[in-house]
């Protein structure tokens, strides 16, 4: 191969390679320097949808258990991490905030009595990678509370 | 060798008239372009922004302090929403005196069907804003020169402001 070139009178190959490669180079650096930053787009949204939807996910589960009556029980498998980073999901009797990064996303839910297992504090902190059981517990004779307990 | 084997040098004189045509075409070629260019890269970046930050609005997740404002004043902005962008077009308002940069005022067009509210909208469009401005600093690095809201973004022969964006 390097033969056939150096043999070549006109010098067209070599020409033609360079304003290929020339343009190749051009195109290429362009796509990856525009892919580079939809890529760092797509991971932030990820992380915020992720976000968004452990929140959602919590609040649904805690709403089902609620109406699920009486020692109705759901198991809720927090993930790991959100992309790489670590978050912390609060519950309320209003709803469900989940912070991750330096921000907060929110879901509200019907107002009803929230409380952990062990004490009865009526806020309760969710951490990654821990099972939790969410049970309606009957207190007060006819009321209900939806009790967080770790798995 | 073949160079040299050429007694018309037929194909020196060709090639000199070519790299000189394509030297007179391509130096004010290459000056228009990088200019274009600039602002080129400004827009792509400013749209990343908006982009950014209309997930942020769409998503509702939003920075701790935004956050404590809008669960006190603007409680619909605490649930996710639609939110688009439509497009992005700029005007250029000359040159600047102040920064001695050509000023560019960009104005985002977006819509939210779900938030009819007028303030409400004012903090989804400068959340908005406020992303575009920061991508175009992040993508010059110019985040030194200007103050924490990223208003104006600078590049370099260009100063970037927004108006509010239009709701459609």
């Amino acid at each position: 191969m390097g033969n056939s070139i150096i043999s070549d009178p006109s010098a067209t190959l070599n020409i033609d390679f360079l304003i290929t490669m020339l343009f190749l180079l051009m195109i290429t650096s362009s796509i990856i320097s525009i892919s580079e930053g939809r890529f760092i787009t797509a991971e932030k949204t990820e992380q915020l949808a992720e976000a968004r939807s452990i929140c959602e996910k919590v609040a649904h589960a805690i709403e089902l258990t609620y109406c699920g009556g009486e020692g109705h029980e759901i198991r809720i498998e927090m993930p790991s991490s959100l992309k790489g980073s670590d978050y912390t999901v609060k519950v309320n009797q209003s709803g469900v905030l989940v912070m991750v990064n330096g921000k907060c996303g929110y879901s509200f839910s019907y107002l009803k009595k929230i409380s952990s297992y062990n004490n009865n504090q009526s806020e309760v902190f969710m951490f990654p990678k821990n099972s939790y059981i969410l049970r309606n517990v009957k207190f007060n004779n006819n009321s209900h509370k939806v009790v967080i307990s770790e798995d | 060798m073949m160079v040299i084997d050429d007694i018309h040098g037929q194909l020196t004189i060709e090639f000199l008239m070519i790299l000189g045509f394509s030297l007179i075409i391509t130096i004010p070629l290459i000056m228009g372009i990088s200019g274009s260019n600039e602002l080129n890269q400004a827009m792509a970046a400013s749209r990343a922004g908006a982009l950014d930050g209309s997930l942020s609005d769409g998503l509702a997740v939003y920075s701790e302090d935004a956050f404590k404002d809008y669960e006190v004043e603007h409680l619909r902005l605490v649930n996710p929403s639609c939110v688009k962008i439509i497009k992005i077009d700029y005007i250029n308002q000359g040159l600047s005196q102040a920064y001695n940069k050509t000023k560019i005022q960009l104005r985002i067009h977006a819509s939210a069907p779900q938030v009819k509210d007028k303030a409400d909208r004012n903090c989804l469009g400068d959340r908005i804003n406020f992303y575009a401005r920061k991508k175009i600093c992040e993508s010059f690095h110019t985040e030194n020169l200007t103050n924490s809201l990223f208003n104006p973004a600078f590049s370099n022969n260009y100063v970037f402001t927004t108006a509010d964006v239009r709701w459609m």
